[in-house]
């Protein structure tokens, strides 16, 4: 047993493992097996303990597919049987550091769960009736190649719709998507992030902030990331050592997560009222004059401002401040105190604080208030402009835009961008919105907007997740209106119940796919990797697909793709074919371990370099590895010089310094010009950051022009608390379960299986609730019944229910993995109308795994979301999950879990918000701003309405 | 970052001796004295203080499905908690039945032979069958009860063996063990010595099987309180309530079987012998009944113990105390035997049954009281 590990081991060969030091207190694990054991690691198997029984493995990297941080894993293959035994952290990850959640481990429930769909499945019967049958993979794909072709042929591109939930990688079906032709990537992300990215995007271009927590002097969250959301695991570790190393911590929640019980200020306001909390802490940054002067003069557009708004005033910087401080002089900590019940003094401390820090404080928003409020997009910006007013963008301990620390490798080959644009997925009332309208997908079929053809959904789950899945029900069993549908998932859904097809996809340690993530201030790439099917390619093995080495007939997405292309136009005359073809063998297909294989040699900067030096080809660097990191230590990128070659051939405009090149495909611009130096700037139209956001100006939003505080739809005063009314926060995250994707791990269903309705004392003794009493909650549309837990972690006023519970299935025997479904009866009550309830909740059921026989809850939680109406946001098409509701005791007809809901209430609170939009044409009869992002992005033409 | 730091604590250069020896650190209760080699620093006191938290109203992502037990301990504290636990593994109590059973049938056992050998050792009617041949047996028929009941409760019934071929000096369980192996040793020699009519090994056989009567009925107190967490179970009364009760029992059983004598073949149901065992078990409920007050009743410092107490004086177990145990177990014999009602035949039958359940009964409360007050 010479190489078993001793616990207190220190392994110095991280050193030589490709990883950049980083700053920060002890990041690395100070025990692990070291890199060159990885072929062949004993250790004692712990369950045989006392007996010492010794076990040899072969470690394999992987990357964790549970939620989006991409965490290393490391997979234990037992070396005599082959078999997957666990997985632990990659040591060598440069995010997660050999670090895991619960969810990392649990990984090993998904890829041995009795329940597991092993096979493709095809319906008999009708939507939604539950029958199935066994089919062939060819049958699947010659199906939906064929439905494919005749669109392509037809012309009808936008009736090809890939619906992802997780997509688990960078780009991969961009490129097939463009390839076909179509306009077809509809995404989750309008239930996720939407209001948070837009916020984000108008002061600096990138959408998402990435924080340097591990550097930063005080902390300011509305997320939770000690806890859950993205990026969890990298930035809990980092947020930790940021508070070793000093730094303090605010989060502004309702609800006092585990993030707000380990910080230094948790401060609890009315939802929806953040921006005003937020604005007055700017306001007493201006009053103290505490702010970063030279920072703002340099990179906020004021000057834009102030002649576009203050033409009257002469165009100076000193005239900017005394205008800014006067706009939010009305923001006073006692305003802020009487709008968010928020202690007045508690607000100007925290501000000062936050002065305090200066260029090192860190601050992130995500979901949370952003997503649950009308206009959430208002408080990200409001957050923005604290870390803008301390200066604190692009510095060490500051928030950095996320661009900077992803890195999305190019692949071999790159179709043209579609022609085409699909006003089913971007509808002309959403010019600004973030990502396509996903959650309207079932109002916009049902008012005749658009018609599918083929439907594939992956990793997505509308029928749950999303709000009004009923709805979703009623359009997903219309084969009139969704012709052919293929749920590619792992495991049971409520929505896959409703498909054609059900095509078993690979789990972490079973199937490829490339990520990047911006958790710190560095560059990284990670590489996911079935783990059985690289040790049997090692050992000499030749293996064409991957389903060869997985369980049953389980594939993976990317081969899944290349096979369909490939079918779709097998001579090549629609152009599709060629994208598919190897770079290393012309004409022929493409294998999987080709794509990367090109990608690692090509695209990734140093890596052919590192991997070299290491005596390995690129390919083989990163499957031992599984991850490698470009940069560390990524820094003030809008002060970079451009340079001299660049700049020969532009101009600079005189009002606004921006250094413009004329290139073939119209103007472009470059950079800067901040004091005479020629520096990138950031990716917005002036180059700055935008405080006064001239697109929202130009695209019929001029009141929104700058960060202020946008009143919610679920508005406190407005509440009548004595009729038992309050604001319903949904949308909070579980540290241990994954969406809809964790029914399939029992170890985190054993965990948490119930989501109780959090209730402050004092509305529970007014009302007569104890812990554990049945509630109905109603929404506009209908209500749902649960058990009450009270709690001081909640404002008084306010509700919270967790999300992720409340799974469910209708048949007894089949349907989502039964550690964590009750099972129901759906009734259709007409015009409309409908009543889930459960049969039986939770029981232990027979199965290979004798752990299912041991379940011991029973209840498995409610399912709120079908309650929903969907209230997209008018500017950044975001579901603004907040809901005003009435909280009574239930009736004597009210069981747990009773869900009763109108969708034809559904459709006109869906036409009330419609109305509140301000649609395209905007400016040159654009659909679309044209710096804003969008997914899969098409031919600038596609951007011109014409009519 | 590291949460958890293990390793050689006695290898003053390794991380863990070197933050025992710069932080402050706190283990759990330090005045069970099990040297705790878990320390933690910068730690909320209550999260190392079950009995400060309370699991009351369940749990907030997991059902908790409490033995009604536990929820009646946890709802008589829930006033009395500082701290909510809001998540934790649900425990079930590791003793049940088997061992409020053992400690009865051990009584018998040990309290008959005990009995038995005080009268013949006082002189009372020496041939007396009742004394030389049917305490004996009895005793060796309750101890082959006590060691089944010990065996099936171990966790691998299969290596009962392994406790006593590879004996661990310090476990009460072992010493107990060969305690309760001698003793029924010590009563086959004597049934045997009986049987051959061997009478100069009386004498010895007499001493020896007394003190291994006495070991038998008073080792469980050391056995309980090897649970150094389970503070209701570290009373110094312990070992003389077992004693005490070894008596009870010992002195109702063997009376109950001379009244099935005196009913099978009428002999009378009153001599010396008899009123020796009437005296025996008057005294023995008399001291039983006070050392029951002491456990239960006494002021107490300890909020675990007190606890306990009120579990069984107020709590779940309070039926079974007040009328199983001080009514039926202590009152009602004392006034039969006191009154001189015992001497009609058929109430001395009904006072040894009560006198046998009431012990039954406090064995078990005490038992499982003691495992109510949560430890973690």
């Amino acid at each position: 047993m010479s190489n078993t590990p001793d616990a207190t081991e220190r392994d110095e060969s991280a050193a030589e493992d490709g990883l950049p030091p980083e700053s920060g207190s002890s990041p690395r694990l100070s025990s692990y097996p070291p890199l060159d054991r990885w072929d062949d690691w004993a250790e004692y198997d712990a369950r045989a303990w006392p007996e010492k029984v010794e076990r040899r493995y072969s470690l394999v990297p992987t990357v964790c597919f549970n939620c989006e941080s991409a965490c290393g894993l490391l997979a234990y293959v037992e070396k005599e049987s082959g078999e997957i035994k666990k997985l632990e952290g990659n040591p060598l990850h440069p995010a997660s550091r050999g670090r895991n959640c619960a969810k990392g481990p649990a990984t090993i429930n998904q890829v041995h769960d009795a329940e597991r769909i092993l096979y493709p499945l095809k319906r008999v019967g009708r939507r939604g009736d539950g029958q199935w049958e066994r089919t062939t993979w060819d049958e699947v794909l010659d199906t939906f190649a064929a439905k494919i072709r005749k669109a392509l042929k037809e012309n009808r591109r936008n009736e090809v719709i890939y619906h992802v939930g997780r997509p688990g990688h960078d780009g991969y079906i961009d490129r097939v998507l463009q390839a076909w032709g179509v306009d077809g990537h509809n995404s989750h992300t309008n239930i996720c992030s939407s209001s948070a990215r837009v916020g984000y995007a108008l002061w600096q271009g990138a959408d998402r902030p990435s924080p340097d927590y591990a550097n930063a002097k005080f902390i300011l969250l509305l997320s939770s990331h000690l806890e859950t959301g993205h990026y969890f695991n990298p930035h809990a570790q980092r947020i930790i050592e940021g508070k070793m190393s000093g730094a303090k911590i605010a989060v502004i929640d309702p609800r006092l997560s585990n993030t707000a019980s380990m910080s230094d200020y948790w401060l609890s306001p009315w939802p929806g009222t953040e921006a005003a909390m937020l604005l007055a802490m700017a306001s007493v940054i201006l009053q103290d004059e505490s702010f970063d002067r030279e920072f703002l003069r340099k990179w906020v557009n004021w000057e834009e401002y102030m002649r576009a708004e203050h033409s009257a005033s002469p165009c100076s910087f000193d005239r900017f401040i005394e205008t800014i401080k006067r706009t939010y002089s009305e923001y006073t900590p006692e305003f802020a105190e009487s709008e968010c019940g928020v202690e007045a003094g508690r607000i100007i401390e925290v501000a000062r604080e936050i002065a305090g820090a200066g260029s090192a404080f860190a601050s992130h928003i995500w979901r949370s208030a952003a997503s649950g409020n009308l206009g959430g997009w208002q408080i990200a910006r409001a957050l923005m402009l604290l870390n803008v007013l301390t200066g604190s963008v692009g510095t060490v301990g500051g928030v950095s835009p996320n661009a900077w620390n992803k890195f999305v490798a190019a692949p071999f080959s790159r179709p043209a961008p579609q022609k085409t644009w699909n006003e089913t997925l971007w509808p002309r009332e959403y010019p600004l919105a973030h990502h396509e309208l996903s959650f309207l997908l079932p109002h916009f079929l049902k008012e005749g907007r658009g018609h599918i053809a083929a439907y594939f959904t992956r990793v997505y789950n509308p029928v749950w997740t999303n709000p009004d899945g009923m709805s979703w029900i009623e359009v997903l069993r219309d084969d009139s209106l969704i012709e052919l549908h293929a749920a590619l998932t792992p495991v049971w859904s409520e929505t896959a119940w409703f498909a054609d097809y059900v095509l078993p996809m690979g789990v972490g340690p079973e199937r490829h796919d490339l990520m990047s993530q911006e958790t710190h201030s560095a560059q990284w790439v990670s590489f996911r990797q079935p783990v059985t099917r690289v040790l049997r390619e090692r050992a000499g093995e030749k293996i064409e697909f991957t389903h060869e080495t997985n369980p049953g007939e389980v594939w993976e997405e990317d081969e899944f793709w290349i096979e369909l292309s490939w079918r779709i136009d097998p001579k090549g005359d629609l152009g599709v074919r060629r994208h598919f073809e190897s770079p290393y063998r012309r004409g022929e297909k493409i294998t999987i371990g080709e794509y990367y294989q090109w990608i690692f040699e090509n695209s990734v900067p140093g890596l052919p370099e590192k991997a070299k030096s290491a005596g390995l080809s690129p390919l083989e660097y990163m499957r031992r590895n599984g991850a490698y990191a470009l940069k560390s230590s990524v820094y003030g990128l809008h002060e970079t010089r451009v340079p001299d070659p660049e700049m020969i051939g532009t101009s600079v405009e005189e009002t606004t310094g921006r250094i413009i090149k004329i290139t073939e495909s119209g103007e472009q611009v470059v950079g800067v010009m901040i004091d005479g130096r020629p520096l990138r700037g950031f990716n917005t139209p002036s180059r700055r950051l935008e405080f006064y956001s001239t697109t929202m100006r130009d695209w019929k939003w001029p009141d929104q022009s700058t960060p202020t505080y946008h009143k919610s739809h679920v508005y406190w005063r407005e509440l009548n608390r004595a009729g038992g009314e309050y604001i319903l926060v949904p949308t909070f995250r579980l540290p241990t379960l994954i969406h809809t994707r964790s029914g399939n791990a029992k170890w985190l269903y054993e965990i948490s299986h119930t989501n109780p309705l959090w209730m402050n004392p004092a509305d529970a003794r007014e009302f007569g609730f104890s812990t554990g009493d049945l509630a109905r909650v109603s929404t506009d549309i209908g209500y749902f019944v649960l058990r009450v837990w009270v709690t001081e972690g909640v404002r008084p006023g306010v509700v919270a229910c967790s999300h992720h519970l409340g799974r469910w299935r209708t048949k007894k025997e089949v349907g989502t993995d039964r550690w964590a479904s009750a099972l129901v009866d759906i009734e259709e009550m007409g015009e409309g109308r409908w009543r889930l309830r459960q049969i039986e909740g939770v029981r232990p059921f027979k199965s290979d795994d004798p752990d299912s026989g041991r379940i011991f809850w029973q209840e498995g939680g409610v399912h709120q979301n079908l309650t929903f109406p969907v209230h997209p946001d008018p500017v950044s098409g975001m579901h603004c999950w907040h809901q005003k509701v009435r909280v009574e005791k239930a009736g004597d007809d009210d069981r747990y879990g009773d869900v009763v809901v109108d969708t034809k209430r559904s459709h006109e609170i869906y036409r009330e918000w419609l109305a509140m939009t301000r649609p395209a044409p905007g400016p040159n009869g654009l659909r679309r701003p044209l710096w804003f992002s969008r997914p899969v992005r098409p031919d600038g033409e596609a951007y011109i309405i014409k009519e | 970052v590291q949460a958890i730091v293990s390793g050689d604590m006695d290898d003053p250069t390794t991380k863990i001796a070197r933050l025992i020896a710069t932080e402050e650190t706190v283990v759990r209760k330090p005045e069970a004295g099990t040297k705790p080699k878990l320390h933690y620093i910068d730690v909320n006191e209550s999260s190392l203080v079950p009995t400060d938290q309370t699991h009351a109203a369940g749990y907030l992502w997991a059902e908790l499905r409490m033995d009604p037990v536990l929820q009646n301990e946890q709802a008589l504290a829930e006033a009395e908690a500082r701290a909510r636990t809001t998540y934790d593994v649900s425990h079930e109590r590791p003793w049940g039945w088997k061992v409020s059973a053992y400690l009865w049938t051990k009584s018998v056992s040990a309290g008959a032979f005990l009995i038995a050998a005080l009268a013949i050792g006082m002189g009372f009617a020496r041939s007396d069958w009742l004394f030389a041949s049917v305490a004996p047996q009895i005793s060796l028929l309750f101890l082959a009860a006590t060691l089944a009941l010990l065996v099936l409760d171990l966790k691998r019934p299969e290596r009962f063996l392994r406790i006593l071929l590879w004996p661990q000096w310090k476990s009460w369980l072992v010493i107990g063990g060969y305690i309760l192996a001698v003793y029924g040793g010590v009563l086959a020699a004597w049934v045997a010595s009986q049987l051959l009519d061997l009478r100069a090994m009386e004498i010895p056989l007499l001493v020896l099987g007394a003190i291994f009567a006495a070991l038998s009925a008073v080792y469980s107190a050391f056995l309980f309180r090897q649970a150094r967490g389970r503070v209701f179970w570290q009373s110094r009364l312990t070992a003389l309530h077992l004693l005490v009760q070894a008596i009870v029992a010992g002195s109702a059983a063997l009376w109950l079987f001379a009244l099935l004598d005196t009913a099978v073949t009428g002999t009378p149901s009153f001599g010396p012998g008899l009123e020796f065992l009437y005296y025996e078990l008057l005294g023995g409920i008399v001291a039983h009944g006070a050392l029951v007050a002491g456990e239960v009743f006494a002021p107490e410092e300890s909020t675990e113990k007190r606890r306990a107490a009120r579990l069984i004086s107020r709590g779940i177990f309070k039926n079974y105390f007040w009328f199983g145990v001080v009514v039926a177990g202590v009152i009602l014999p004392l006034i039969g035997l006191a009154t001189g009602l015992a001497q009609t035949p058929a109430i001395a039958v009904m006072v040894s049954l009560l006198a046998l359940a009431g012990l039954f009964l406090w064995e078990h409360i005490w038992v499982q009281a003691g495992q109510a007050v949560p430890l973690s």
